[in-house]
């Protein structure tokens, strides 16, 4: 699918949509949370049946929240107060160049460090368990990030190759 | 997305199927889930190559719907045509498709993996976040 994306090749998106929601329907082993109501509500839109006539809204998470990327192994905590983010990378080598380079090329140091000058500091030596990981820190104020960022590149690129 | 700037580009892929509007973020029904989801019933016609007769029914408010997929396609919106990946009808498959080649082309792994963490394998971001879009979704 992912390649008909890049290469705009048609596919039959019905199929597969249809082939997935009959999987759900018929899935008996239990794991996981099913998220599909958002989808379905799309097919009953699409054939007249109007979300006012619903009864009850489910509650619960229609977006991926952080919590739901830690769980899915995108991201993990960052010690030691694991309140930065590491993005995870299983292949360290940047094999072929990202869209929008200005913003994600991870050449681009700053593309990769989004993390405060505190926890740089505190962040030294906590990073022995990451050989096989790049981490990207994804840092919850971005303009207190882009005042500070002249000063500390070094500090936190030494950080990120420990 | 906005934050590390890979909005537009996921919105242009997925422009390419024609999945904006359906990936829009959209409330979950308790009434439509349940009855849709207990009543889904996707049929297959494995007897013809060049013209199978795949069949769907389910509820919807207690509606019974049921359709050939050239229906449902018409109804959402959607052309019923294109690729199917299972289909015996090999003319449907893009003849420069090379799933291995891709694959590596995407992570810089040789083999394929399907036990392993597939989407941290992928390099790119956008990707990256397509294909837990679309491991979610289909």
């Amino acid at each position: 699918m992912l390649w008909a994306m890049l290469y705009d090749c048609p596919v039959n998106i019905c199929y597969y949509l249809l082939d997935y929601l009959a999987f759900l329907g018929t899935r008996s082993d239990g794991k996981g949370e099913i998220v599909v109501g958002g989808i379905i509500t799309f097919i009953a839109r699409k054939f007249g049946v109007g979300q006012e006539k619903g009864i009850n809204r489910i509650d619960g998470n229609n977006r991926l929240d952080i919590n739901t990327l830690v769980d899915m192994t995108f991201i993990k905590p960052h010690p030691p107060d694991n309140m930065t983010y590491e993005l995870k990378l299983n292949v360290p080598p940047c094999l072929f160049i990202l869209p929008n380079p200005p913003r994600t090329d991870t050449r681009v140091e700053e593309n990769l460090l989004y993390f405060g000058v505190n926890q740089v500091q505190e962040g030294h030596g906590n990073d022995g368990d990451d050989e096989e990981e790049e981490g990207a820190h994804l840092h919850d104020d971005p303009v207190h990030h882009e005042q500070e960022s002249g000063e500390h590149d070094n500090d936190r690129w030494a950080c990120m190759q420990t | 997305m906005l934050t590390i700037g890979i909005r537009d580009n996921v919105v242009r892929l997925l422009y390419n199927l024609g999945w904006v509007e359906m990936m829009r973020p959209m409330r979950g029904i308790e009434n439509f889930t349940y009855q849709f989801l207990s009543s889904i019933s996707f049929t297959k016609d494995r007897s013809r190559s060049d013209n199978p007769n795949h069949r769907v029914s389910f509820w919807l408010l207690n509606i019974n719907y049921e359709m050939s997929l050239e229906h449902f396609c018409s109804e959402m919106g959607f052309a019923n045509a294109g690729f199917i990946h299972d289909s015996w009808n090999h003319d449907l498959k893009p003849e420069d498709n090379d799933p291995a080649a891709f694959w590596e082309c995407i992570t810089g792994l040789e083999q394929y993996n399907s036990r392993s963490n597939k989407a941290s394998n992928i390099h790119n971001p956008v990707l990256r976040y397509l294909q837990r879009v679309m491991s979610c979704t289909i």
